[in-house]
């Protein structure tokens, strides 16, 4: 599979406050998280993604061409930034039929596509006659979004789409995404919603301070980060009797038996090694497991190794 | 339509052009424009305007026809002023580019400059909806994440308020013109009349591409709504208080003023000193008449201060263009 965006030694100042600083990475089709804290350089990647700015040095392809002034391509991907971004004079049919216009979409179409979009987005039809100064941040969010899609984009980009909405508008706006997806759109997200990311993307890029930390998928980020321990919660009838029996077979680094009870959580040296013999240590022990859980494998735990 | 249904299909059909895009831009900046009450007022104002200048000249056309009733009309008001009418009549057999051209020519002169303020006026009233609010709201990311570069965003964003001026000048301008040649006593009118057509032209259009990129820059240097505005008229309004204490101190300091220098180019576009000369010249009555205009007047009118105007002018649109650099242009 070919990459969707290729950057090269590619840096950004303002100044001299570095935004990017010499990054190099690829990243494939499909669900991509941008994870990062404030100032990283998420911003501006996304900037130069979408043509909006232009890098110092190096260079960045989005398939394979230079976002820069590059109006063709641009047709082809689709921006949601963050913040309002919206003109509150304007309704949004009115608004999303101009951007489409704007787009290259012809005017018998664009009316059409306008409405389908602020269904599939879920915004009532009951408020599409209000101006959207009048909107809350949630139902601009959804405008945005549906401004981001109105063109059919190839590539979404989308900085904290998920900001303003409440849990069951961010549940459907995950679905949507999942959906593009899955209809072969590729999407770049960046949130500091780690867990909503994690659910949704399997791949993820980690910036701080203007550097790229770490890319690819989750598992194989794990499998390079060095002295990764495997942590695992699991409930059972007799914590201490598994504990002993785990210890005694040399397979982990540390346990512990929090105030829980029938709880114990272990820390293993070697998830590959811990899970061929698990089965027969467990059988051996007579224990009886109700749940096994990892409580490592989340993405705040792969952002929190990679950026300390 | 239930959520989630929608299937994603890949656009595939064909794209519009550039220039197609560049002017949904456009259309939709004047449109939100024309939202405002008051550009629709000033407007209002400047196409009556039109008509009742479209009505003079037609009762000019009138008065040069012998026995009309206009010329009736006016013998009876003021027996000179019809002895002034025929000798323009004569002159329209001998002479018509005097009698009709140079006559049309002072007349566009002066109804340009008429509408220039409220040109100023109207471009003032539009300044927020040119840049202002979509820095306000940011709303210039999107909008430059299409498939449009700053450079077509800036292009659409100068026909808007060209297409302003357009509605509010060039086009009273253009229709008084022809309106009132339409109805003149002769097709030759036309003809007679073009160069105060041209010089009209040529004036309007040069000053709107200055104004319409002097605006974008007052409109791209805030984001706050009421500010640029602001800005414009106090110009204006400093401009205005300016030109009569400069004149007597530091005349050069007239040209911070951009409706001065305007009015320097109408001057030495129209060469409406020029006309005056002729008009002297070749009709006795209009020399006594011209004897009473102060001669510092006559010098203004005859030697307008045009490399100063220019000089003004080129320096508001650098600045414009800084500005315009600063805060539109992608970086």
């Amino acid at each position: 599979m070919s990459a969707l965006i290729v950057a090269q030694e590619l840096s950004r100042w303002y100044g001299i406050v570095m935004g990017l600083n010499n990054v190099s990475f690829h990243i494939e089709p499909g669900l991509t998280g941008l994870v990062g804290p404030n100032g990283a350089g998420k911003s501006t990647l996304i900037q130069i993604i979408t043509g909006q700015l232009k890098p110092s040095s190096g260079q960045l392809t989005v398939f394979g061409q230079a976002p820069w002034n590059n109006p063709p391509l641009l047709r082809r991907i689709g921006y949601c930034p963050e913040g309002e971004a919206v003109p509150k004079e304007l309704r949004p049919l009115e608004w999303l039929q101009g951007l489409g216009l704007m787009s290259g979409l012809r005017a018998d179409e664009v009316q059409g596509r306008a409405e389908a979009i602020l269904d599939k987005v879920n915004l009532p039809r009951e408020h599409w006659g209000k101006r959207l100064g009048q909107y809350s941040k949630g139902m601009k969010q959804r405008v945005k979004l549906g401004q981001g899609l109105l063109h059919n984009p190839d590539l979404l980009v989308l900085d904290e789409p998920m900001n303003g909405l409440d849990p069951m508008g961010r549940q459907e706006v995950a679905q949507t995404l999942k959906e593009l997806a899955g209809g072969g759109v590729s999407i770049l997200i960046s949130s500091h919603i780690l867990a909503e990311l994690e659910a949704l993307c399997n791949n993820i890029l980690v910036l701080n301070w203007g550097r790229i930390l770490a890319s690819g998928n989750q598992t194989e980020i794990r499998g390079d980060i060095k002295n990764w321990s495997e942590e695992l919660e699991i409930e059972c009838d007799a914590p201490e009797t598994l504990a002993r029996r785990l210890f005694e077979a040399g397979v982990l680094a540390g346990f512990d038996l929090p105030p829980e009870e029938g709880r114990l959580r272990i820390r293993v040296k070697d998830a590959a090694s811990f899970y061929e013999q698990w089965t027969d240590l467990l059988l051996a022990s007579g224990v009886t497991v109700h749940a096994l859980r990892s409580r490592s494998r989340s993405l705040q735990n792969i952002y929190d190794k990679v950026t300390t | 339509m239930p959520l989630h249904d929608a299937h994603y299909q890949h656009w595939t059909g064909e794209h519009t052009s550039l220039w197609h895009r560049r002017r949904v831009i456009a259309q939709n900046g004047l449109s939100s424009c024309l939202r405002t009450k008051a550009l629709r007022m000033i407007m209002s104002v400047c196409w009556v305007s039109a008509l009742v200048m479209a009505g003079f000249l037609f009762a000019l056309g009138q008065l040069l026809v012998q026995d009309s009733m206009m010329e009736h009309w006016v013998a009876q008001m003021n027996p000179q002023l019809q002895s002034f009418f025929e000798v323009l009549r004569s002159w329209l057999q001998y002479h018509p580019e005097i009698s009709v051209g140079t006559t049309q020519n002072v007349l566009f002169y002066f109804y340009c400059i008429y509408l220039m303020p409220l040109s100023f006026f109207a471009l003032g009233m539009t300044l927020p909806a040119l840049i202002t609010r979509d820095l306000a709201s940011n709303a210039i990311v999107i909008y430059s994440s299409k498939a449009v570069t700053r450079f077509d965003y800036l292009l659409g964003k100068f026909c808007t308020a060209f297409g302003v001026l357009a509605l509010t000048w060039l086009g009273p301008v253009c229709a008084a013109w022809f309106v009132g040649n339409l109805l003149a006593p002769d097709w030759t009118f036309f003809w007679h009349a073009r160069i105060a057509l041209m010089h009209a032209l040529i004036f309007g259009l040069s000053s709107m591409v200055i104004l319409s990129v002097m605006a974008l820059g007052v409109s791209a240097f805030s984001s706050r709504e009421k500010a640029t505005p602001a800005l414009w008229f106090t110009w204006w309004a400093l401009g205005l208080a300016i030109q009569p204490i400069a004149l007597h101190t530091l005349p050069w300091l007239r040209h911070v003023s951009f409706g001065y220098n305007l009015r320097q180019i109408a001057l030495a576009t129209f060469q409406l000193g020029r006309d005056l000369k002729t008009a002297e010249d070749s009709i006795p009555i209009f020399g006594d008449m011209l004897k009473h205009v102060p001669r510092e007047t006559r010098a203004a009118l005859d030697n307008p201060t045009l490399a100063g105007a220019l000089l003004g002018l080129a320096l508001m649109l650098l600045a414009a263009g800084l500005i315009l650099r600063k805060r539109v242009a992608p970086e």
